[in-house]
């Protein structure tokens, strides 16, 4: 059996936000999320962590840092420090791919730490590259995550959720 | 079956160390290896590694590596280096919340013909807190197989950490 397992697949449409709960648990500690989506304008998809409530961690205890690869200008920096979300998964009208892993989100003791690479392709013919780190900066324990946008929808939103088992 | 994560080794550090080693590979296929929560008994030492052979970790002067320092609190940077003799990722803490994780691929362990390649991704919080990771990759520029991968800090010893190696398949 593949220790890589498929804990749950998502498919919305026509939304601006999308809260997939309980799907992190203590049979692992490292997910990796497959994210597809289409949208309806070039944006920028935002990930926060959600509780056992079903409310998104909204503090200001995301740090995130994303290299911005673009084909048809320079390479730029995407970061904040102490921000209300994970930002660098970038979307575009033309469609927008990513993988994500996820580090201790249900823990309770240590801060959850995100990787990601995503490739997204602007209507303009204008491919965008993210490679990305993150780290909630809390100990909550967390059972989630919410995708979302502001001021405009996914026109499809396709989240795969996978568990990286440990079998000691 | 297409897509599988197959766990061949691994290792879960609850009190210091000086090394993990983990090994296996005997195949020619892609392997991945992802490191936990990684604590190191000294701030500000980098978490440094080196490919086996044999169960023995390489030590010659021939690794050649280049990554993206991602970072959070100012400018990115690069770290690189040819005909070194480990592959060094960023320093890191020694509090608790100063710990490094990673996803790393190894490509051409088995063969004995070809160099071993490696590419990384890290998410890692320095001893001042601050967030950082590389995205990068490394050759071991020898054509013998190799059969794992050695980590170890640069000084001081390894104090906590999850460490597994799957076949891809």
């Amino acid at each position: 059996m593949s220790n890589l397992r498929l804990i749950n697949e998502t498919t919305a449409t026509s939304v601006s936000s999308l809260t997939i709960n309980n799907i992190f648990s203590s049979d692992f500690d490292i997910y990796q999320l497959t994210i597809g989506n289409d949208n309806t304008t070039n944006n920028v998809m935002k990930m926060r962590l959600v509780n056992s409530s079903g409310s998104a961690i909204s503090s200001s205890s995301y740090d995130y840092a994303n290299l911005q690869l673009d084909a048809t200008t320079s390479f730029s920096e995407d970061k904040n420090q102490n921000f209300t979300e994970f930002r660098g998964l970038y979307e575009a009208l033309e469609g927008n791919y990513a993988t994500v892993y996820l580090f201790n989100p249900y823990s309770s003791s240590s801060y959850s730490f995100m990787l990601q690479q995503s490739q997204s392709f602007y209507t303009t013919g204008y491919p965008r590259g993210g490679k990305g780190i993150g780290v909630l900066k809390k100990t909550d324990s967390a059972t989630g995550i919410n995708i979302f946008q502001t001021g405009s929808a996914f026109s499809y939103l396709n989240i795969r959720t996978y568990g990286l088992r440990v079998d000691s | 079956m297409a897509g599988q994560l197959i766990q061949v080794a691994t290792e879960t550090v609850t009190s210091a160390v000086a090394s993990v080693t983990l090994t296996g590979i005997d195949s020619d296929d892609v392997y991945m290896v992802a490191v936990n929560n990684l604590l190191g008994s000294i701030d500000g030492q980098a978490l440094s590694t080196r490919i086996t052979k044999s169960g023995t970790p390489d030590t010659t002067s021939n690794y050649d590596n280049a990554s993206k320092q991602l970072r959070a609190d100012t400018t990115f940077g690069n770290l690189s280096g040819t005909n070194v003799d480990f592959l060094s990722f960023n320093t890191i803490g020694n509090a608790d919340s100063e710990m490094i994780n990673a996803i790393i691929y190894l490509y051409n362990f088995n063969s004995s013909s070809e160099y071993s390649f490696v590419t990384f991704e890290t998410a890692d919080r320095n001893y001042l807190g601050h967030l950082r990771g590389n995205q990068g990759g490394a050759v071991h520029t020898v054509a013998s197989a190799s059969d794992g991968i050695h980590f170890y800090m640069a000084s001081g010893n390894i104090t906590s950490g999850t460490f597994t190696l799957y076949r891809c398949v």
